[in-house]
C-alpha cells in the first residue's frame, strides 16, 4: 500500500502538470481530487497486469522445469547398434535367421559321436584245438 | 486467493501428466521382464539336458576303456586255453569271457541311455514313430540288463558259450536300433531347420507388407520371394529324397547307413542357401 501513498503523487502532479496548470482554467479542488483517483486506478490496472503476467511465466517455468527433469527410477540401458542401417523392426527377425543359419550349419551329418560301439559283436570262447 | 487455487490446480495436473507418464513406461517393461523369465527358464533346461549329455559321455568313455582292457585279458585268456587246454587256462578262459561279456554289455547300456537322451531331446522327424525307437530302445535295454545278470551267472565254458549265442538277436536288434534312430535325428533336426524357414519367410513377407517402400524396392522384394520360393522347392526335392530313402531301406548295416547320409547333404546345402536368402531379403 506504500506505492499508491498520497504523498509523492501529489507532489509529482503538481510539478509535471505546472505548464498545463498555468494555462488551463483552475479546478475545483473536487475535480483534482477526481483526476488524482484516475491516475491512481490505472496504475493499478497496470500494476496487476504485470503482477498476472509474472505468476503466468512463474507457473510455466515450473512446468517446463518439473517436465524436463531426469527420471532417476527408470535406468535405460542404451544398446550399441550393431548395424546402423538395419530397420528396427527387422532387427529380431535378422537375429533368428542368423540363429536358425547357425544352427543348420551346426548339424555335423558325419559326426560319429552315436555311432555304434566298437565292440566285438561276436565274442566266442571256442574249445581247444585237439593236438 | 483464486490465483493461489489457479497455481495449486495447475501443479496437481502436472503431478497427475508425470504419474502417468511413468506408469506408462513401467508397462512397457512388464513383457521385458516376462521374456527374460522365459528366456532363464529355457536356458536352465538346455543347461541341465547338456550336462546328462556330458555324464553320459564320459561314463561311456570309461566304459568303453574298462572293455578294451577285458578284451585284451579275454584274447590272451582264450590263446593260453587254445594252447595248453588246462584246467588253469580253462578258468582263467571262463573268467575272463565273463568279464568281457559283461563289459560290453553294460558299454551297450549306457550308448542305448544316450540314443534315448538325445531322441528325446531332439525335434521330432515323426511323433509315432519317435515313441516306437523310444519304446523299442528302453525294451532293448531291459533285455540287456536281464542278459547281463546271466551273463554274471554264468560259471562254466558251456554256459558262456549259451550266452554268445543268446546275444546273437540282440546285437542285431540293436544295430537296427542305432541306425534307425540316427537316421531320425538327421531328419527330426532339418525337419525342424526347414520348418524355422518356412515360418520366417511368412514373417519377412507379413513384415514387408507392414512396412511398404517405393515400387523400386518392392520389385527386389518381389525377386526375393522369387528366390525364396524356389530355395524351399529345392529344400523340399532334397527332403523327399531323404524320407524316401529313409522308409524304403530296410538294410541296418553302416552301407546303407553311409547311403542315407549321403543324400542328406543337398538337403543341409538347399537349407543353408534359404537362409542365405532370408537374411538378404530381411534387410529389403
Amino acid at each position: 500500500m506504500k506505492l499508491f501513498s498520497k504523498e509523492p503523487q501529489i507532489q509529482q502532479t503538481e510539478f509535471t502538470a505546472s505548464q498545463t496548470w498555468l494555462e488551463e482554467p483552475s479546478l475545483t479542488p473536487a475535480e483534482q481530487l477526481e483526476r488524482a483517483e484516475k491516475k491512481t486506478r490505472q496504475r493499478k490496472v497496470i500494476m496487476i497486469s504485470v503482477g498476472s503476467i509474472a505468476l503466468i511465466i512463474a507457473i510455466i517455468l515450473l512446468m517446463v522445469n518439473l517436465l524436463s527433469r531426469p527420471e532417476p527410477e527408470i535406468v535405460e540401458v542404451v544398446a550399441p547398434t550393431p548395424t546402423p542401417t538395419e530397420t528396427p523392426i527387422l532387427t529380431p527377425l535378422l537375429s533368428r535367421i542368423l540363429e536358425a543359419k547357425q544352427r543348420t550349419e551346426a548339424i555335423d551329418v558325419r559326426e560319429a559321436e552315436l555311432a555304434l560301439p566298437q565292440v566285438e559283436f561276436e565274442i566266442v570262447l571256442d574249445e581247444p584245438k585237439k593236438q | 486467493m483464486k490465483r493461489l487455487v489457479v497455481l495449486f490446480s495447475l501443479i496437481f495436473l502436472v503431478g497427475l501428466l508425470r504419474a502417468a507418464h511413468v506408469t506408462a513406461q513401467t508397462e512397457e517393461l512388464t513383457p521385458t521382464v516376462t521374456t527374460i523369465e522365459e528366456s532363464v527358464e529355457e536356458t536352465t533346461v538346455e543347461k541341465d539336458i547338456e550336462d546328462e549329455r556330458q555324464a553320459l559321455k564320459a561314463l561311456y568313455r570309461d566304459q568303453i576303456q574298462s572293455y578294451q582292457n577285458s578284451y585284451r585279458k579275454f584274447s590272451l585268456a582264450k590263446t593260453q586255453f587254445q594252447n595248453l587246454a588246462t584246467l588253469a587256462s580253462l578258468e582263467e578262459a571262463v573268467l575272463s569271457t565273463r568279464e568281457v561279456f559283461s563289459a560290453r554289455n553294460i558299454v551297450l547300456i549306457t550308448y542305448l541311455d544316450q540314443l534315448f537322451l538325445e531322441l528325446t531331446v531332439n525335434p521330432s522327424y515323426d511323433e509315432e514313430i519317435r515313441q516306437e525307437y523310444l519304446n523299442k530302445i528302453k525294451q532293448l535295454r531291459a533285455e540287456l540288463v536281464t542278459f547281463n545278470q546271466l551273463v554274471i551267472n554264468s560259471q562254466d565254458r558251456q554256459a558262456l558259450a549259451e550266452r554268445a549265442v543268446g546275444f546273437i538277436p540282440l546285437g542285431t536288434e540293436l544295430q537296427s536300433i542305432s541306425v534307425q534312430t540316427r537316421k531320425l535325428l538327421f531328419l527330426g533336426k532339418f525337419r525342424s531347420s526347414a520348418g524355422m524357414a518356412q515360418q520366417l519367410t511368412q514373417e519377412i513377407k507379413a513384415s514387408h507388407e507392414a512396412n511398404p517402400v517405393s515400387a523400386l524396392k518392392q520389385g527386389e522384394r518381389q525377386r526375393a520371394y522369387q528366390e525364396l520360393t524356389s530355395a524351399d522347392a529345392v529344400v523340399q526335392t532334397a527332403w523327399e529324397k531323404s524320407v524316401l530313402q529313409y522308409q524304403t531301406e530296410e538294410d541296418f548295416s553302416n552301407q546303407a547307413y553311409t547311403a542315407f547320409i549321403v543324400t542328406l547333404s543337398p538337403l543341409q546345402s538347399g537349407l543353408i542357401r534359404w537362409y542365405t536368402l532370408l537374411e538378404q531379403a530381411a534387410q529389403l
